[in-house]
């Protein structure tokens, strides 16, 4: 007697594995509390302060970027910056910040500040799922991948999309205003920034058409 | 009774075919989004008024033709053209009178040119694609006539958190709004106006006396 493959139980099974991926829900990150840290460096000059804060805690990068700044190889700052003067207005954009950091082959300038990122793997899950396509019956341990894969890429891009949230806005400080954001860094993976680099910022006076160049050495351990 | 067990079976089997398909194209398969949003740049609470300055709108390829990728989804987003379309309709409602250029040359008789670029674009895709959360950065550059040094610079963030279709029409609204309030209140756009407006009256006394 030949045996019936019991279709409702798939179908069945499938509608849980579906619901089950439903249920994982989108990536929820919260909003970064404004303010530096208490180990910030605030240098001063020709009526411009920027208080410089990178984000070296483990902690702190995971619970508002949801990622391992060093192990993905990301460069996070936290930037302040207040136009004290009472005739300047300060130009501050991320294309005039750079960061110089030391490594086994010499100096290296980083200045690539479009965080991509590669924080989901759901086109390794999504491929992994097409050679069951062709199979009926085994369809199934296709669904698991198909919807980690869906989930992943939900995620990545809500992570993208929160370094876009809290980027620093290119602009003009006139006396007086002050503004805050972060600016990033693609970096190499694993790479010891944070201890050997040296950030770089051309402020320009647009009224009086100079450069204020401020340097900060960032010798600070990862935690 | 045997015929038809197996017609279910390869209903069961094509079916289970279908849903898997399905759920591939939807994970992997590239799909080129449709922006529709109103031709009219939408700003609230605007004031009506002018800001009494003659502008250079300088619009490259760059910007008019901007396209976002989201390699995970393979989708793709061609912001280029509504961003164009909106720059334009904004400043016509923002300035007396704005000159377009689309091809780098500086229009005669500007006061000031102005910018824009699309600096950024972070888009947060709901799991199963349901109610994308968008932001969009424009940076708006304003410069001297000759279009070569910098007078000011502002970054406004355009967000929208909603359905398809209507999420972009949110965030451009938003675009819209806070770019039209950056203008009004820039520092250096109203000490233009005045040096405009005190040169006028200096020039109209003179042909008085």
């Amino acid at each position: 007697m030949q045996k019936k493959p019991n279709l409702l139980k798939l179908t069945i099974s499938a509608a849980c594995l579906v619901l089950l991926g439903m249920g994982c829900g989108t990536l929820k990150i919260p909003p970064y509390t404004p303010g530096p840290s208490e180990q910030a460096k605030t240098m001063e000059s020709q009526g411009l302060t920027i208080t410089v804060d990178p984000v070296l805690d483990a902690k702190r990068a995971e619970t508002y970027f949801k990622v391992n700044p060093v192990s993905k190889g990301v460069g996070i700052i936290y930037l302040q910056a207040e136009n004290t003067s009472t005739n300047a207005i300060w130009l501050l954009s991320e294309e005039n910040m750079s960061l110089a950091v030391s490594g086994r082959d010499g100096e290296m300038i980083a200045n690539d500040q479009n965080v991509k990122g590669d924080y989901g793997t759901a086109d390794g899950l999504t491929i992994a799922a097409i050679p069951f396509l062709p199979f009926p019956g085994i369809d199934l341990i296709a669904i698991p991948f198909l919807i980690a894969g869906a989930n992943a890429a939900s995620s990545a891009s809500v992570i993208q999309k929160n370094f876009v949230d809290n980027e620093w806005h290119n602009q003009t400080l006139s006396p007086g205003q002050r503004a805050q954001g972060f600016i990033y860094f693609n970096l190499e993976k694993h790479s010891k920034w944070a201890g050997s680099g040296t950030l770089r910022m051309d402020c320009f006076d647009v009224r009086n058409q100079r450069t204020n160049t401020l340097t900060f050495p960032l010798a600070y351990e990862t935690k | 009774m045997k015929r038809n067990s197996t017609l279910v079976n390869n209903l069961g089997h094509a079916a289970m075919l279908f849903l898997v398909a399905g759920m591939a194209a939807f994970t992997t398969g590239c799909r080129t989004v449709n922006i529709k949003v109103s031709p009219t740049a939408r700003i609230r609470d605007a004031s009506g008024k002018k800001l009494a300055l003659s502008v250079g709108l300088m619009l490259d390829d760059r910007f008019c033709t901007n396209r976002f990728l989201i390699r995970d989804s393979g989708s793709i987003y061609p912001f280029g053209p509504t961003l164009k379309q909106q720059s334009m309709s904004l400043c016509e409602q923002s300035f007396e009178r704005v000159i377009v250029s689309t091809d780098g040359v500086v229009p005669a008789g500007v006061d000031v040119t102005l910018t824009p670029y699309m600096h950024r674009c972070g888009i947060g895709l709901g799991y199963g694609g349901r109610k994308p959360d968008i932001t969009l950065l424009l940076q708006w550059t304003l410069r001297t006539a000759d279009n070569r040094n910098i007078l000011w610079m502002t970054t406004v963030d355009g967000r929208g958190h909603q359905s398809e279709p209507k999420v972009y029409q949110l965030v451009f609204d938003d675009l819209a709004t806070k770019s039209y309030r950056a203008f009004q209140e820039s520092p250096q756009i109203k000490w233009l106006i005045a040096k405009k407006a005190g040169s006028a009256t200096s020039a109209a006394n003179g042909s008085h006396e």
